[in-house]
């Protein structure tokens, strides 16, 4: 599988900051996108859109898509998506690597899936499926999790390796969350990041959870934790060049916060591919 | 024994998180049931010195309801304030039961809200909330609506004249009509109405981005609700012209009727190209 171009860096385009985009340029070198709130929506929102499309390659970003749910698929849902795609064109698409809901009702959350087998057929199953439904290969993101299997039979690394692998799709690299999870449970990041195939890394999120009692939490409202960037470097190193997006969705600051974020990732890039370049040398 | 099935453990999870008054208690309620769940939740979710399997879940149970509450809380925002914090978590708790989110975006959770405020107790003590959530869904469902291309008054202006009485025009999707307490409109405008239930007629349109919305008089209300409900423009004048069918009626009717149709062109209500 050939990797999708490297894009930069970029941040998530949020309602919050629709008309400091309109206003004029960035320091952003693309976006990304919730397909749900553009799918079978208009007004202002898919005007932004639209206008932005023009000026920044764009990515859409799903969080319904549910391919881990033992419900059937949602072909209405995929549909809409193909169409919002056909208009956008978007440099690629993703959604998650877990189940959103069950028995009909989605939870409108990014629930974790239990490490076996028989979630690894399901999935590959309905990864090739949808592929085929929206005539593109997509990308999944590792989510952030607060509770783990006892029946698991795998390390979620090679999960979610397994199902790249098998149904030929990309990653969606969440550094923050397989930080958030490893704290969570106790294991050890690295070998997380030693575990994903780097040919398969499309992207890479980093975002900003917070302490909740003895767990972290992904909630997006804050700076990203030192650790993670140091995680972040580490996977530089590892993966080359790799289209890098911050996410900030709760308490959501200023754009020249943001942005200032997304600067600080690209310093951070860059310099982590000058010191693999000097390692090679 | 044997691992359980994917379904299996998704149908339980779900459950337990959407349980509203916590995981422990959802447990104990569908043991006493002789479901066997809380062996189950032990045997399948990984329990430590940190957190129990249970506290693991309620985490998820708290993340789901207060989510869906967020974005009802910002959609319904001048309700919310009405009833008061208490007054609407426990309406959103109750309206989460009864109407879980069966889409895959977020929007739709708050379609069957007002209506499910209507039935629900809270609106005895606050009669105005059910309806003030309606013009408050009304305008968020206009902000976010599908485009569509808007009528042209060169359009309709170039329609033969044999024709108009059977004309049929299509409202936007961004085009509402209610029908609401006086009292909720004016709490919609900020105001601090006394009980006021006589009815009034109300438009929500999108011109541009920003929707509006308008109180209508009662011969605009009744030409825009025939209008939208799909009746031809020559019936939606003879309604107009009443009981009196002399010509001179009629055709004071029509250039009524012809004023409304202008001012709603204006605003973008209608869809293009006329059929």
């Amino acid at each position: 599988m050939n990797r999708p171009p490297y894009l930069g860096h970029g941040v998530g385009l949020r309602r919050q900051h629709f008309d400091r985009f309109l206003e004029g340029s960035t320091r952003c070198d693309f976006l990304e996108v919730i397909s749900e709130n553009f799918m079978d929506a208009g007004g202002k929102a898919r005007a932004v859109l639209r206008r932005m499309r023009e000026r920044y390659p764009v990515v859409l970003h799903g969080v319904s898509l549910s391919i881990g749910s033992s419900d059937p698929l949602d072909f209405r849902y995929l549909d809409s998506l193909r169409a919002l795609a056909e208009e956008i064109r978007p440099e690629w698409v993703s959604d998650h690597l877990c189940w959103t809901g069950a028995d009909g009702v989605n939870a409108h959350d990014l629930l974790p899936l239990p490490y076996t087998e028989e979630a690894l057929a399901h999935v590959v199953e309905r990864v090739r499926r949808v592929q085929d439904r929206l005539g593109r290969q997509i990308a999944l993101e590792n989510v952030s999790s607060y509770l783990r299997y006892r029946f698991s039979e795998m390390p979620e690394w090679e999960f979610l390796a397994r199902i790249s692998e098998e149904a030929d799709c990309g990653i969606l690299l969440d550094v923050n969350n397989f930080y958030v999870s490893a704290v969570n449970h106790d294991f050890d990041p690295h070998a997380y990041l030693d575990g994903v195939p780097s040919a398969r890394v499309w992207q890479i999120h980093l975002g900003g959870p917070s302490q909740q009692g003895p767990l972290l939490i992904d909630t997006h409202d804050s700076g990203i934790l030192s650790p993670v960037w140091d995680l972040y470097e580490r996977t530089i190193r590892k993966l080359g060049p790799t289209s890098t997006l911050i996410e900030w969705d709760a308490k959501v600051p200023a754009f020249s916060v943001l942005e200032a974020e997304m600067l600080e990732a690209r310093r951070r890039h860059d310099a982590a591919r000058v010191g693999e370049e000097s390692a090679v040398s | 024994m044997s691992p359980p099935t994917l379904s299996e453990v998704q149908s339980v999870l779900l459950r337990l998180i959407r349980a509203p008054e916590g995981v422990e208690k959802a447990v104990a309620e569908l043991d006493a049931s002789g479901n066997g769940v809380a062996a189950a939740v032990g045997r399948w979710i990984v329990g430590d010195e940190r957190l129990s399997a249970h506290a693991r879940l309620d985490v998820y149970a708290n993340m789901y309801f207060y989510r869906l509450k967020d974005v009802l809380e910002q959609e319904f925002e001048r309700t919310a304030r009405l009833l008061g914090e208490v007054g609407f978590h426990n309406l959103v708790t109750d309206f989460l039961l009864a109407h879980p989110s069966h889409s895959p975006s977020i929007r739709w959770v708050s379609r069957p809200f007002p209506a499910y405020l209507a039935a629900h107790s809270a609106s005895g003590d606050f009669p105005a909330a059910a309806d003030l959530a309606s013009i408050e869904w009304a305008w968020w469902d206009s902000f976010q609506a599908a485009d569509a291309e808007p009528l042209a008054a060169e359009e309709l202006a170039a329609v033969p004249e044999d024709r108009w009485a059977d004309l049929v025009l299509r409202p936007v999707p961004a085009f509402h009509l209610l029908r609401v307490r006086r009292d909720s409109l004016a709490l919609w405008r900020g105001e601090r109405p006394g009980i006021d239930p006589s009815p009034v007629s109300v438009a929500v349109s999108r011109a541009r981005f920003s929707p509006a919305v308008a109180e209508l008089g009662d011969r605009e209300a009744l030409a825009l609700f025939r209008l939208a409900a799909g009746e031809a423009v020559g019936e939606v004048a003879a309604a107009l012209a009443g009981d009196d069918s002399d010509d001179a009626s009629v055709v004071e009717a029509v250039l009524e009727l012809a004023g409304y149709l202008r001012e709603g062109i204006g605003r973008g209500d209608f869809a293009g190209p006329v059929s």
